[in-house]
């Protein structure tokens, strides 16, 4: 993991810590699950003849809400992701007839899995609605190019973590001591999320991740007064 | 002619001397301080955080470029040329989300064209479309003053179409020659914007910017600084004068003005702003600047400066 990301890591973490501490008994924390859909894509450089396509994929996790003033809450959300991007190739092949080309698309779903925290700060804009930012860091799992019914191992082409920002908003609902939500989200990748030189030492084109992410949460309201 | 220009000796005089009329108080979502209502320029943002939708649709043209001689295949061409037109559409939606805070998104594109075979040869056709988006927060802010910081990101899209440099390489037999080059950066941004009133007449607006991320050149990352300064003078409030100036200089990468990557350059803007009406500035902003053009590729290594003058109309509605 490069040291920048590991930096951060640390950073998220020590704030994590320092969030707990400074944390006033008097407030509420909310615990809670969350599960959700996410639709990702690659973007970056790409040689004209290749384009970089959408996926499909999900999420799931644990929530920890803390309340910071009145209307501020500082939100973790641990969690497992499976997303990625498929990436199109296109090629101009011989036809059998051979007095004319065709032109043929390659398609590769990459699929990848990754470990991720985001660190989000909650506005309260009204009694149900918020806006939420934020960032987050994401460990690589694993990564495959699938194509057709083939696959192969692409970890070996990206890096080991990337840094999000992270731009929402949300719906929340209090239902007795529990509170039920959605929240729509956004990912722009701001580290790059392909190796800058491949093992054979080719160079890598320059490759983010970003994503839409769909999350229902259910938290449970702890601790403190309401 | 002769009236405006008495009637702006006369706002400045009564500034300055502290002689006033006693108009009742302006009712507007426009922002201000103290009495000041500001008016926005396109170099220079504002720290407010008001909810607001603006749009901005501008044209420009380059002053006439000196003809270059270049190399096609071993053999000097001089061309004739004329102009580049430059233009630009941007939206963009600032929502309060409490009063110290507020989040920002834009969108939009630029493009620059040559105006004549020998313009779009040396010069190609260059676009950009991108999305800006981040967080505005109020950090301090007496009567008189106010500071916030924007953070945020930059996405853009630009897209280079180098006819000359294609038409090189298919003469130097280059394996899969490209006509077009499409880059994609990426930029985290952090501004700080100031206003100051200075009277009720005169208010002065300010930000720095520091940039880092990607650079138009594929592979390599990048690190901008910029500063703007604005003095404007917004005579309504006071004199009934629907009209609002401003004054704006700025030293900063701006490539969506410029269509150039990465260069600072020096922009300055002249804006005339109707500024009547209770929720909305409408106004017309002149913007001057020197950029650098490049022609070609390497084998043709000619660059020179022009100086490029755009028009923009811009709508900004207040709604908070």
């Amino acid at each position: 993991m490069p040291a920048q990301t590991q930096l951060l890591r640390n950073f998220f973490f020590t704030l994590f810590c320092l969030s707990l501490f400074s944390f006033s008994a008097q407030s509420q924390i909310g615990l809670g699950v969350y599960g959700g859909i996410e639709s990702s894509k690659f973007s970056g450089e790409t040689p004209d003849n290749v384009s970089f396509g959408s996926k499909t994929g999900f999420n799931l996790g644990i929530r920890f809400d803390l309340p910071l003033t009145e209307d501020v809450v500082l939100s973790f959300q641990p969690g497992y992701s499976q997303n990625g991007s498929s990436v199109t190739e296109k090629v101009e092949v011989e036809s059998s007839y051979s007095w004319f080309t065709q032109t043929v698309k390659n398609t590769i779903e990459i699929d990848n899995q990754f470990i991720s925290l985001p660190i989000l700060v909650n506005i309260k804009m009204s009694r149900l609605f918020y806006a939420t930012s934020g960032l987050a860091v994401d460990y690589l799992l694993s990564s495959e190019a699938i194509q057709e019914n083939d696959s192969e191992d692409f970890k070996p082409f990206l890096v080991d973590g990337q840094i999000s920002a992270v731009f929402g908003f949300g719906v929340n609902i209090p239902i007795k001591t529990t509170k039920l939500g959605i929240q729509l989200d956004y990912w722009q990748g701001l580290t790059r999320l392909s190796k800058e030189t491949a093992e054979d030492g080719t160079e890598l084109p320059r490759v983010r991740l970003s994503k839409y992410r769909l999350v229902l949460y259910w938290t449970l309201s702890v601790g403190g007064k309401e | 002619m002769n009236r405006l220009i008495a009637i702006l000796f006369l706002s400045c005089f009564w500034s300055i001397s502290g002689f006033s009329q006693e108009n009742e108080e302006f009712e507007s979502n426009v922002p201000k301080l103290n009495r000041h209502h500001f008016i926005s320029n396109t170099l220079v943002n504002g720290p407010f955080t008001n909810t607001s939708f603006s749009q901005n649709l501008g044209i420009g043209f380059s002053a006439p470029i000196e003809s270059p001689t270049v190399n096609i295949g071993g053999v000097e061409v001089t061309l004739r040329q004329t102009t580049l037109i430059y233009a630009n559409l941007f939206f963009r939606y600032n929502q309060r989300i409490k009063d110290w805070v507020s989040f920002y998104i834009r969108l939009g594109g630029a493009a620059r064209v040559g105006t004549d075979p020998g313009t779009l040869l040396t010069q190609g056709v260059n676009t950009m479309i991108g999305t800006r988006m981040g967080w505005k927060i109020r950090l301090f802010q007496t009567e008189k003053h106010m500071l916030s910081v924007r953070l945020g990101v930059n996405d853009i899209g630009a897209n280079f179409i180098n006819v000359l440099g294609y038409v090189q390489d298919v003469i130097d037999s280059v394996p899969n020659p490209n006509i077009s080059d499409d880059i994609s950066v990426l930029q985290g941004e952090m501004y700080l914007d100031y206003a100051y009133e200075i009277s009720p007449i005169f208010g002065i607006q300010a930000n720095g910017k520091v940039s880092f991320g990607d650079s138009y050149i594929p592979g390599e990352s990048t690190t901008e600084f910029g500063i703007g300064v604005a003095l404007d003078a917004n005579l309504y409030p006071r004199t009934r004068v629907p009209l609002g100036l401003s004054l704006g200089l700025a030293y900063a990468s701006l490539p969506e003005l410029s269509l150039n990557d990465e260069q600072e350059s020096l922009f300055y803007s002249l804006k005339l702003a109707f500024s009547g009406a209770e929720n909305m500035l409408l106004s017309l902003d002149a913007t001057g600047f020197r950029t650098d053009i490049g022609y070609g590729n390497q084998n043709t290594n000619f660059s020179s400066k022009v100086s490029v003058y755009s028009f923009t109309l811009n709508m900004v509605y207040f709604f908070n």
